[in-house]
């Protein structure tokens, strides 16, 4: 069994390995993230009787943990490759030796040297998040400083997180009125200047110098960069379950290339939700004009709490459209701490995908979509019900079930999605929003 | 997972060939053997096994055929160790501890010469020790002067007669003998790696405050069918692994318990200290027949529940002559049975936090190891006959039926005899 909460988390640095490693005081696991210049390259779990960690311990737990993605990073030469394809840039010649680390911490910093200058505008939609917000604000200020354009998109409204963001001098306040993430993205896409609209949530804290492998990403065809999502802190139980349960425990660290192809090759419903994460995601403005702008039938406001940034995904690699997947770039999510929440994310997220997959199938008539809907989806929440007393009586009781099988049902009620046509271009791109 | 051999390749021999991953691949002849066991170093380390049969390639395989099969059997932990060196470049080559290394052996002077040998070899080609380690022969109830009269061949060996008959015996008798703060075990059928001792220096060096330290049993020749089919079957469980054992592992239900993840008795290194601080080996166990093993997963356990970290290292490998006849192998199969049983009812009861493990481990092994070896036998798949797999389940019945009691009432008589 994992340990209980609070678990702690520490960023090591690879080139400047700690002689001795403490465990933070409480903590009863700790989550241990190996990066090379900035570069998450792996991460290792550890009971605090791991602790203190002499250097050599260190290095070996980090070598293991991060050996694999060193020797693809260098085949690969950092840039992004197809899943599922990353055994072909393992090279045998020549083999990993003793410099490889070396050479690859000069690759990341000969990369992060090749800047982008496409024109972007930064999109934080909120709702009724005012402290979260100027928080998020707060940590964005040095990009602040580098003269980039940022926009609020309250979709709430309220005087609260007007107030935090006219704090901010410079910063652009927007608002949409009408309830809905995608509605709220399509009104930031409206109002953003230049090429790329890049979003955060207000709920995340960007990394210094997140914003330019995000940019750098937009080689030709691509339409969407997204970028590594990371726990700000696992201090409460709940924080735990979102990181590990939630799958956003997920997320890799060699950057990706997703294409058409990725459409064709499983048996199943292509797993775009996989791709990333719309909290750290930047788009191309023009793209998401031509294809008609975020679903706002779907996503957080409208139906369930995501499917808005996937399903947009979903429609790009349709339309022959790549996304990349950078990890490069880094923001850390600040997970709920209250079963209350969790629980209510875990509703919205069996709800959203549901929805997300109906609007698919409503617009590509792809089966896959369907039966995993309508088949896959009810079977392994079918299976899920079933353990549920089993698991009580052995003492780990599935606190998340009942708020899955609910999101389902709410779900169904959208299926309507499925078999009308998609609207043609969506209300608020057209007529923009109040720039206030 | 692409299987590289099939049944029809379960016979002897097979050809052990040593591949340095750094060295440009180079094509597999298997001339006459029936199959190749590759073991992949990394600069001389043990980075991964790869078995290879002859009728899944023929007798000759390319270099390209290798590359994908050397890839997912040695490229993660080649890699791991190439970031290791990376990260501990300017920490200069780790020293040697004080060290004794004992032999515990009984009637078996010509296998004995082998690892004499080898381990006087081994001691004479390091020049860099500042006090070359300490070889120990212990003869357990020795019938007449062989083992004596082998010892005496080699300059610098000790020796030391423990008349109490049962390996542990041995093992206290070479505990009392030594002087040294650390005490390693290497058995007489064995013979050590040649980077056996560095691994031990840098496991040393990594986690000073092991108890103990431990690695892979690699096979020193598969000459008989017997040896092919026991490495076939995945040979010593443990593998070509890098890990520290600790009184908790995350997520693992059934840790401490089950088969001898910790290490085996032919390649153990002790803290002197921590051996004799827990009162060293249960002398019940190892007796010989009808309970002929179990002392080194007993001692392991008891130091992680102590709190006293394991460290197990890939460098620290030794090649073992596994046994070379079929009922050898039945026997060896037994053996294991017997002490995962009488070791269960022992743990349950006198270290009841991990009776639950413990039952895990007896369920596990009862569906998903002995279930799926005797559901593949019939489809070829599967590389030890019913009979193994059945000596191995009785043997753990007639362990949990109370043959650790039985043991120890035995030992209690034969400690009598002795006058002990």
């Amino acid at each position: 069994m994992r340990p209980p909460a609070p678990w702690a988390i520490l960023h090591i640095d690879l080139e400047q390995l700690p002689k001795r490693l403490e465990a933070p005081a409480g903590a009863r696991g700790v989550v241990l993230y190996f990066r090379l210049r900035g570069m998450v390259l792996g991460l290792a779990h550890e009971l605090p009787n791991a602790f203190p960690m002499a250097r050599g311990d260190l290095a070996r737990r980090a070598a293991l943990a991060t050996g694999d993605t060193v020797a693809l990073l260098l085949g690969s030469g950092l840039r992004p490759i197809p899943p599922c394809e990353a055994g072909r840039y393992w090279t045998l010649s020549p083999v990993p030796d003793a410099t490889s680390l070396d050479r690859l911490a000069r690759l990341i910093t000969a990369r992060r040297a090749v800047t982008s200058n496409l024109e972007a505008s930064i999109v934080i939609c909120t709702r009724r998040r005012a402290a979260d917000l100027d928080g998020c604000l707060a940590s964005l200020l040095g990009e602040i400083a580098k003269g980039r354009d940022i926009v609020v998109v309250d979709n709430g409204p309220d005087p609260e997180t007007e107030a935090v963001t006219r704090r901010n001098p410079g910063v652009r306040y927007v608002q949409e009125p009408r309830p809905g993430l995608s509605r709220a993205r399509n009104a930031g896409i409206a109002v953003a200047r230049g090429d790329v609209a890049v979003f955060v949530d207000d709920d995340v804290r960007p990394e210094p110098g997140w914003i330019e492998p995000l940019l750098a990403g937009f080689a030709p065809g691509v339409d969407v960069v997204c970028g590594l999502v990371l726990p700000e802190t696992l201090g409460a139980e709940a924080q735990i379950a979102f990181q590990y349960d939630l799958g956003f425990g997920g997320m890799g660290h060699l950057p990706l290339m997703f294409d058409r192809e990725f459409l064709d090759k499983t048996a199943g419903s292509p797993p775009v939700w996989d791709i990333g994460a719309g909290a750290n995601m930047a788009v191309r403005r023009r793209r998401v004009l031509e294809l008609g702008g975020f679903d706002e039938r779907v996503g957080p406001g409208a139906a369930g709490g995501c499917g808005d940034d996937s399903e947009y995904w979903h429609r790009v690699l349709h339309a022959g459209g790549r996304i990349v997947y950078e990890p490069r770039s880094v923001v850390r999510h600040r997970h709920r701490d209250n079963w209350t929440d969790l629980k209510r994310q875990a509703y919205g997220y069996g709800f959203g995908h549901i929805v997300a997959l109906f609007a698919q199938y409503g617009r590509q008539r792809d089966r896959r979509d369907l039966r995993r809907a309508l088949l896959t989806m009810p079977l392994w929440l079918l299976g899920r019900a079933l353990k549920a007393p089993v698991r009580r009586l052995a003492g780990k009781p599935d606190r998340l079930a009942g708020s899955w099988l609910r999101g389902y049902a709410g779900a169904l009620a959208h299926l309507p999605l499925a078999f009308r046509a998609p609207p043609v271009s969506d209300h608020s791109l057209k007529a923009g929003a109040d720039d206030v | 997972m692409t299987r590289t051999w099939t049944s029809r390749d379960l016979r002897a021999p097979w050809a052990i060939i040593d591949r340095e991953m750094t060295q440009p691949l180079t094509p597999l002849d298997l001339g006459k053997a029936h199959g190749a066991y590759l073991l992949l170093r990394h600069q001389g380390r043990p980075a991964g096994r790869l078995l290879i049969g002859r009728s899944a390639f023929g007798s000759g395989i390319s270099a390209s055929q290798l590359a994908p099969l050397v890839r997912k059997a040695g490229a993660s932990l080649a890699a791991a160790y190439a970031v290791y060196d990376a990260l501990t470049a300017r920490s200069g080559a780790p020293a040697l501890p004080p060290l004794t290394i004992a032999i515990c052996t009984r009637d078996r002077p010509a296998l004995l010469r082998r690892t004499l040998a080898a381990l006087v070899a081994l001691r004479d080609g390091r020049s860099g020790d500042a006090t070359p380690f300490d070889i120990l022969v212990v003869d357990n109830a020795p019938p007449d002067s062989s083992t004596r009269m082998v010892v005496a061949g080699f300059p610098g060996v000790r020796y030391a007669m423990e008349p109490v008959p049962g390996l542990n015996f041995g093992r206290n008798r070479a505990l009392r003998e030594t002087d040294r703060a650390y005490l390693g075990f290497i058995d007489d059928d064995a013979v050590p790696d040649g980077g056996w001792l560095d691994g031990l220096a840098e496991s040393l060096r990594n986690q000073p405050e092991a108890g103990a330290f431990t690695g892979p049993v690699l096979p020193l020749a598969l000459e008989t069918e017997a040896q092919v089919r026991f490495e076939a079957a995945g040979g010593f469980g443990e593998g070509i692994d890098w890990q520290s054992y600790r009184q908790e592992r995350w997520d693992d239900p059934y840790y401490p318990a089950g088969a001898g993840r910790l290490g085996t008795g032919t390649n153990m290194i002790f803290s002197t200290e921590w051996l004799r601080s827990l009162g060293g080996f249960d002398e019940a166990l190892d007796t010989g027949p009808p309970l002929p093993g179990g002392g080194d997963l007993d001692i392991l356990f008891r130091l992680v529940r102590a709190g006293v970290p394991v460290a197990y290292s890939p460098r620290q490998a030794v090649h073992h002559e596994h046994r070379r006849d079929i009922p050898g192998l039945r026997r060896q199969f037994r053996s294991w049975g017997l002490s995962m049983g009488a070791l269960s009812r022992k743990n349950r009861r006198l270290d009841p936090e991990t009776a639950a493990a413990h039952r895990r481990v007896l369920a596990w092994l009862l569906v998903r190891r002995y279930g799926p070896m005797l559901a593949r036998y019939p489809l070829g798949r599967a590389a030890l006959p019913p009979g193994m797999v059945l000596a191995e389940l009785g043997g753990l019945v007639q362990g949990l039926a109370g043959e650790y009691d039985r043991s120890r009432h035995r030992v209690a008589l034969r400690r009598q005899e002795h006058g002990r």
